[in-house]
C-alpha cells in the first residue's frame, strides 16, 4: 500500500460518507443503502450505523449503541481522518501510513484477529434480532 | 537463468500478472542466479478470478480485500457495509487489478532475497 493511494482512498471514501450523511439528513431518502440487505433480506453487519451516527450527533449515546455499536467506530473515523490526511498532507509526514501498516500488522495476530471476528459476528447476530 | 526455465514459468503464471509486467518480471529472471530458481518456483500467487467471484458475494463484507492481504482496507469495508454498498461495486473492477500488483509484490520480495 503506497502513501498516495491510501490517501486518495481515504479521501475518497470520507467525501462519499459526508456526501451520504448530508444527503439522508436533509432529504430523508427512501432508498436501503444496503445491498447486501436488499438482496439477502437480512442485515449485515453494519446495518443501522446511518442511525447510529445520527443518535451520536444528539448526544443519544445509548441509541447509538442499540443501532449499531460499530457507529461509535465510524463516527471516531469520519471525525479523525480528514483532519489526520490534511496534516500529513501540509506536513509531508508519514505519521498515519505508519499507523495503518501498524494497525495492519496487528490484525494478522491470532489474539487480537479472533476477538475482532467473535465481536463483529455477535453484533451481526444481534442485528438479526434488532428491530432496524 | 536459462530462458527456457524463464518462459515456462511466463506460460504457467501469466494469469497472476499484468500483462505490462511480463516483460520486466522477464528480464529480472533471465538475470537472476540458477539458485534462486527454487525459491521462485514455489512461490503462491492468489487467482484474480477467484477473487472477483469472492468480491462479487461478499464484497460488502470486505472478504476480497482480507483475501489478499489487504486487512485494513478489508477492516474499513466491513464495518462501512461495503462503503455504503459503493465501494463494493467499484471494487469488482479494481479488485483484479489489486491481486495482480499484490502477486507482483510476492515475487519482488521473493527476489530480494
Amino acid at each position: 500500500m503506497t502513501k498516495k493511494k491510501l490517501y486518495l482512498f481515504l479521501i475518497v471514501i470520507c467525501t462519499i460518507g459526508y456526501v451520504w450523511l448530508f444527503w439522508s439528513h436533509y432529504y430523508y431518502p427512501n432508498v436501503e443503502s444496503c445491498l447486501f440487505h436488499r438482496i439477502t433480506h437480512v442485515p449485515c453487519p453494519s446495518c443501522g450505523s446511518t442511525r447510529s451516527v445520527f443518535a451520536l450527533l444528539h448526544g443519544e449515546f445509548a441509541g447509538a449503541f442499540y443501532y449499531n455499536p460499530l457507529g461509535y467506530l465510524i463516527f471516531l473515523l469520519m471525525l479523525s481522518l480528514p483532519v489526520w490526511v490534511i496534516y500529513d498532507l501540509v506536513s509531508r509526514k508519514e505519521t498515519l501510513l505508519r499507523f495503518y501498516l501498524y494497525i495492519e500488522s496487528l490484525f494478522k495476530k491470532r489474539y487480537i484477529a479472533v476477538p475482532f471476528i467473535l465481536f463483529i459476528l455477535g453484533n451481526w447476530i444481534w442485528n438479526f434480532f434488532k428491530y432496524l | 537463468m536459462d530462458a527456457q526455465k524463464v518462459d515456462m514459468f511466463i506460460m504457467s503464471n501469466n494469469k497472476f500478472f499484468d500483462s505490462f509486467q511480463l516483460h520486466a518480471i522477464k528480464d529480472q529472471l533471465i538475470n537472476l542466479p540458477e539458485e534462486k530458481w527454487v525459491r521462485i518456483q514455489v512461490l503462491q500467487f492468489k487467482d484474480p478470478t477467484t477473487t472477483l467471484i469472492v468480491s462479487i458475494l461478499a464484497g460488502s463484507l470486505g472478504i476480497d480485500r482480507f483475501l489478499i492481504g489487504d486487512v485494513g482496507l478489508g477492516i474499513g469495508k466491513l464495518i462501512t457495509c461495503g462503503g455504503l454498498s459503493i465501494w463494493a461495486i467499484v471494487d469488482w473492477f479494481l479488485i483484479q487489478a489489486a491481486t495482480k500488483e499484490k502477486n507482483m509484490q510476492t515475487l519482488q520480495e521473493a527476489l530480494l532475497y
